[in-house]
């Protein structure tokens, strides 16, 4: 059984369309990276899964159900949207201990528990005002959980979070995936969807733009040659004079994606050797998530063929 | 109840809570002073502008009077406060950023806006009390005459008058709602006072609800003669609808 499912998801504002006819599955215990720039329509998206927005047009289920007034399974979820707020004045305690009455959780144990968990022992005492970045990320993620969800919906979960935090963050979702749970994680930040996500949509614009799973997302990373010489201005000019496309990288190095430079390399620094221009970096690397992203949201535009 | 405990929860160590209690408190605490003053002729005539307004009121140093005071002070001050009170417990949601996590709870959306509504009834409820306490030891301490009429109807004319300015707090939480914070629902605070004063001076304060309170509590010279049956029925509609356009607008309008 699919845990989210959405269909043709759309919400506009006016005339602005933040989301655009999304249909999106998210199975049981997958954790499913959703990413896109600032102003995608990350969080509009997330606030529909969760009822807070109304979609203009399109059904969001969860667990089978559509989401509406009469949507019942609420503590079967839990979700972080931005940033992390708490009731400043309240201690770390009473402010699990609001959240303990409105999910109408039983036991004692339950708020302890989850402080454990988010190693928040040292603060359970200190108003929520008080707490670093950090620390109020681990209040937002311990009210996240402490009903124990089926599926938890983060939305830029690790903003703000020092290298530690974002490790324990990391840590804590495999964890909870390995358990059963089910996650969904929005995040701007490539390497750490890729780190964590067995699926990664991306969105751009409100549009669904592509899905894959950690398999394709590897097939889909391109390789290219990457050189350099003490003069580049002057090797790209002899590279184009034998018909070999380059490009100027802006990090200062040139970058050859064509198939025959890239399986013969030797031939380019033959080349290169014999216009008075020895290289002094020759590799092939593999392109990174960063640059796999930027090519899927902004393609190169098709030649015209003959 | 659960939803009521967790708003009950929301007030530990606020500030704000004994706040509206000390700035509250000063209006029996003021009453003795005047009720001192007329009291004393010596300090009367020290004090002549007091004593000419207390003239023209006609009031004189005894017990109904000094209800009175606290009456008007419930009337007029009270929609202040209260709405106060009703601003910052609707308002605090959206100034501290936690409106989202009340949205997709087993807790009905309705439920914690009535559990609001509740708290807020309680809390305005019990600085009436505080003060009705406060002025019952301070009137037998001032060992202040009975006046005309009886302590009962005292104390029944100064709380049906906190009951009508309980009411009025409904609009002022949708305001706070509508407007996602505090700012909205004080500026309309300060907009009704402003009207309350300039209607009820026009002379049609008998069917504008927030000069109602005050009409009742004796402040425009004689409750009987200021207020009539429409009156309790404009302001009934008035809380009704606020209270209403309150719960619908949390439980239907997209929360961004």
């Amino acid at each position: 059984m699919d845990v989210i499912s959405t269909t043709a998801l759309t919400k506009r504002y006016g005339t602005v369309t933040a989301v655009d006819r999304i249909s999106l599955r998210v199975g049981e215990g997958e954790i499913h990276g959703f990413l896109g720039l600032n102003g995608a329509g990350k969080t509009t998206l997330i606030r529909m899964l969760l009822g807070m927005v109304r979609p203009t047009d399109g059904a969001v289920h969860l667990f089978g159900k559509p989401v509406n007034k009469a949507f019942d399974r609420w503590n079967n979820v839990g979700y972080l949207v931005e940033t992390p707020f708490a009731y400043p004045g309240l201690s770390v305690y009473d402010n699990l201990w609001v959240f303990q009455e409105l999910r109408r959780l039983k036991g004692r144990n339950v708020i302890d528990a989850v402080i454990d968990r988010l190693h928040l022992g040292r603060y359970k005492h200190q108003k929520a005002g008080q707490l670093s970045l950090g620390n109020r990320h681990r209040l937002g993620l311990a009210k996240a959980l402490m009903h124990k969800p089926r599926l938890l919906i983060l939305d830029e979960p690790i903003n703000g979070l020092d290298p530690e935090g974002i490790v324990e963050v990391r840590l804590l979702l495999k964890e909870l995936a390995a358990q059963g749970s089910t996650i969904f994680l929005s995040s701007h930040i490539i390497g750490e969807l890729a780190k964590v996500s067995m699926r990664l949509s991306i969105i751009h614009e409100g549009r669904l733009v592509t899905e894959l799973d950690s398999s394709e997302i590897a097939a889909r990373l391109g390789q290219r040659l990457v050189l350099s010489t003490l003069d580049n201005a002057a090797a790209m000019e002899r590279l184009a004079r034998h018909g070999v496309q380059a490009q100027l990288h802006r990090e200062g190095y040139i970058a050859l994606s064509d198939p025959d430079s890239v399986r013969h390399p030797e031939r380019i620094a033959a080349l290169l050797v014999q216009e008075g221009l020895p290289p002094t970096l020759l590799q092939v690397r593999s392109e990174d998530l960063e640059e796999l992203f930027l090519r899927v949201i902004h393609p190169p535009p098709q030649r015209a063929t003959a | 109840m659960n939803a009521i405990r967790a708003e009950l929860l929301k007030l530990r160590g606020a500030t704000v809570v004994w706040a509206t209690f000390v700035a509250f408190a000063l209006a029996p605490l003021m009453g003795a002073v005047f009720m001192w003053i007329m009291g004393d002729p010596e300090a009367l005539g020290r004090a002549s502008a007091l004593g000419t307004k207390a003239e023209v009121m006609g009031i004189t140093a005894d017990r109904g009077a000094y209800f009175l005071i606290l009456s008007q002070a419930m009337g007029i001050g009270g929609i202040m406060v209260f709405g106060f009170v009703a601003s910052w417990i609707f308002g605090r949601e959206y100034s501290d950023g936690t409106a989202k996590d009340l949205l997709a709870l087993p807790t009905g959306r309705a439920r914690i806006i009535h559990a609001k509504f509740i708290v807020y009834a309680l809390w305005c409820l019990a600085i009436a009390l505080c003060n009705l306490l406060i002025g019952l030891v301070i009137s037998q301490l001032m060992d202040l005459p009975a006046g005309s009429g009886t302590l009962v109807r005292y104390v029944q004319h100064y709380l049906i008058t906190t009951a009508l300015t309980i009411a009025l707090g409904t609009p002022i939480a949708f305001f706070a709602i509508r407007g996602k914070g505090y700012l909205a629902p004080l500026g309309v605070i300060g907009l009704t006072l402003v009207f309350a004063q300039v209607v009820a001076a026009a002379g049609f304060g008998t069917y504008f609800p927030w000069s109602m309170p005050g009409l009742y509590s004796g402040a425009g010279g004689g409750h009987d003669l200021a207020v009539n049956a429409w009156s309790f029925v404009v302001l009934g509609l008035t809380s009704v609808l606020g209270y209403a356009a309150t719960v619908r607008y949390w439980r239907v309008a997209d929360q961004g």
